[in-house]
């Protein structure tokens, strides 16, 4: 399954002047992908997510999916804020039953979805309301997952989450991954978590397209594109060390290859200062 | 409101189908409304009396319902003593009184959501002239919405608190402190419905399309029971009546 954008354009009509949240956007992106949408305040990155979604028609350009896989689910901003059913269950329910399946399957894919994010079973006939912050966040995940999406696309997932929080979601999110043949759309501020759940990346500033390409491509290029940005901890320590000289490959690809260049180093520092 | 919430337990009326209840409470409003003569009246209270129990509803449901309407009892039981007799009086306090338990029990003995699952099944016939589909989901929608406003009406009242706005003193203070309330309350709301909306989007609802359902309602043999045997005391009621004229 496939998703193609070709010059996406939103103009959202303003009074003084139009504002143009998206220009001429276009990339591919397949099921099994995880991608990170990097970008400042304001670039576009919640719009983009929608036009993908289908919620937002955009004001020119074309949207084409290829392949059947599953829906495409977007998890906005906040997701708990719109919750309305009466149980946890229940509200898990609501995407699969928009789906028009039987009941049997609808409760299979309940349970699958909340086992899936790790929610206590004894919390699943309570209000969502009453749950916890992070138990909050858990139940928006699984209310997506539940409808089997092909492409998930995941809007500042991060955002109220605490360290633990932030890292059970992305051990779901990489379970998820190997179990389906899902593809992840991942926008955030958070550059470390998007660094450990993605290979590519996409960079909006201003509504374009400013680089679509790796991790290790974009720690060369971060800072020429936009000084806002701020590179995943292990990276902006590499370019720090290749910057002051130390003999290390300052745009690996992954975080383990990061740590593995950092420990690089030192066992050849502690060679260098036995020698 | 005690007496028109929820009332969790297992009886023989919790395990019914929200349809048979519909329809138990349909013939016992009309019944009430209906009978013009206090014995008759008396012994839809005894039959009410009846369901309530094999509800398993307590007693302190009941007289919270005495309590939480007295004023419009006495009202009414006063006014039809002044333009009529004491028998009539005793009627219409009867009457409404059987309306009142009649009410309490149904949402006493039916989960609200359930509640509303049954009556979209039982308005599915007419679905080609009402939305019924949306309008079950609008129903479940406000009431999912009451507890949230009340939440957020207690949130909102502590932030008027703490910057100084007076809920106690005197009526005037009152008022404003009230008006201080209501606006964000209104605006919270409206903010909270958009974002209901929106997640209701994206989670893939179209207003119309066929949508499944997680619980399916299952009319058992009981059901079919208990159906006979609402049949039988109508059939009864009017034998007894015709008998009696």
């Amino acid at each position: 399954m496939e998703i193609k954008l070709e010059e996406i354009s939103v103009v959202y009509p303003r009074k003084e002047a139009p504002l143009k949240a998206l220009n001429k956007v276009g990339f591919t992106i397949k099921t099994g992908e995880a991608v990170a949408l990097l970008g400042p305040i304001g670039s576009g990155k919640s719009t983009l997510l929608q036009v993908m979604a289908g919620l937002r028609p955009p004001t020119s350009g074309r949207i084409s999916v290829h392949g059947q896989e599953g829906p495409i689910v977007l998890s906005i901003q906040e997701p708990q804020r719109g919750f309305f059913a009466a149980t946890v269950r229940e509200e898990v329910a609501f995407g699969p039953e928009n789906l028009d399946l039987d009941p049997a399957e609808i409760e299979a894919r309940v349970a699958w979805a909340l086992t899936a994010v790790d929610l206590d079973r004894d919390k699943w006939e309570t209000s969502p309301l009453q749950l916890s912050g992070g138990e909050q966040r858990r139940v928006a995940l699984a209310s997506a997952l539940a409808m089997k999406p092909g492409f998930l696309l995941l809007d500042e997932p991060t955002i109220g989450l605490d360290g633990p929080g932030e890292e059970a979601l992305r051990q779901t999110l990489k379970r998820i991954r190997t179990e389906t043949a899902i593809g992840l759309v991942v926008a955030s501020h958070d550059p470390d978590f998007l660094f450990m759940l993605t290979e590519r990346v996409l960079v909006l500033v201003g509504g374009e397209l400013q680089a679509d390409t790796s991790w290790g491509t974009w720690a060369q290029k971060a800072a020429a594109v936009s000084p806002d940005l701020e590179l995943p901890f292990l990276l902006g320590l590499l370019r720090r060390l290749a910057e002051a000289g130390a003999p290390v490959n300052a745009a690996p690809e992954t975080p383990a290859d990061a740590w593995d260049e950092l420990f690089r180093l030192r066992r050849e520092g502690e060679k260098g200062g036995k020698g | 409101m005690d007496s028109v919430a929820y009332y969790p337990a297992v009886s023989y009326w919790h395990s019914r189908d929200p349809r048979l209840k519909l329809l138990v409470v349909i013939v016992g409003a009309t019944l009430a409304l209906t009978e013009n003569t206090l014995g008759g009246q008396l012994v839809l209270f005894l039959f009410h009396l009846l369901l309530y129990f094999t509800g398993g509803l307590p007693l302190g449901r009941g007289w919270q319902i005495f309590k939480s309407f007295r004023w419009l009892l006495l009202i009414t039981f006063l006014l039809n003593l002044w333009t009529g007799s004491l028998g009539a009086a005793t009627r219409y306090l009867l009457r409404l009184l059987n309306l009142l338990l009649m009410s309490s029990w149904l949402l006493g003995v039916t989960e609200s959501l359930t509640l509303i699952k049954g009556l979209e099944l039982s308005l599915r016939p007419l679905r080609r002239i009402l939305p019924v589909g949306e309008i079950a989901m609008v129903l479940g929608l406000t009431l999912s919405f009451f507890p949230l406003l009340l939440t957020e009406a207690r949130e909102i009242m502590l932030a008027q608190q703490a910057r100084g706005v007076n809920f106690k003193t005197n009526w005037v203070k009152k008022m404003r402190g009230l008006l201080a309330m209501v606006i964000p309350l209104f605006i919270s709301a409206l903010r909270r419905a958009l974002e209901i909306a929106q997640a209701m989007e994206v989670r893939g609802y179209v207003p119309g399309a066929p949508r499944g359902s997680l619980y399916e309602l299952a009319w058992g043999k009981q059901d079919s029971i208990a159906f006979g045997l609402i049949l039988c005391f109508v059939l009864l009621w009017w034998g007894a009546k015709a008998f009696l004229r």
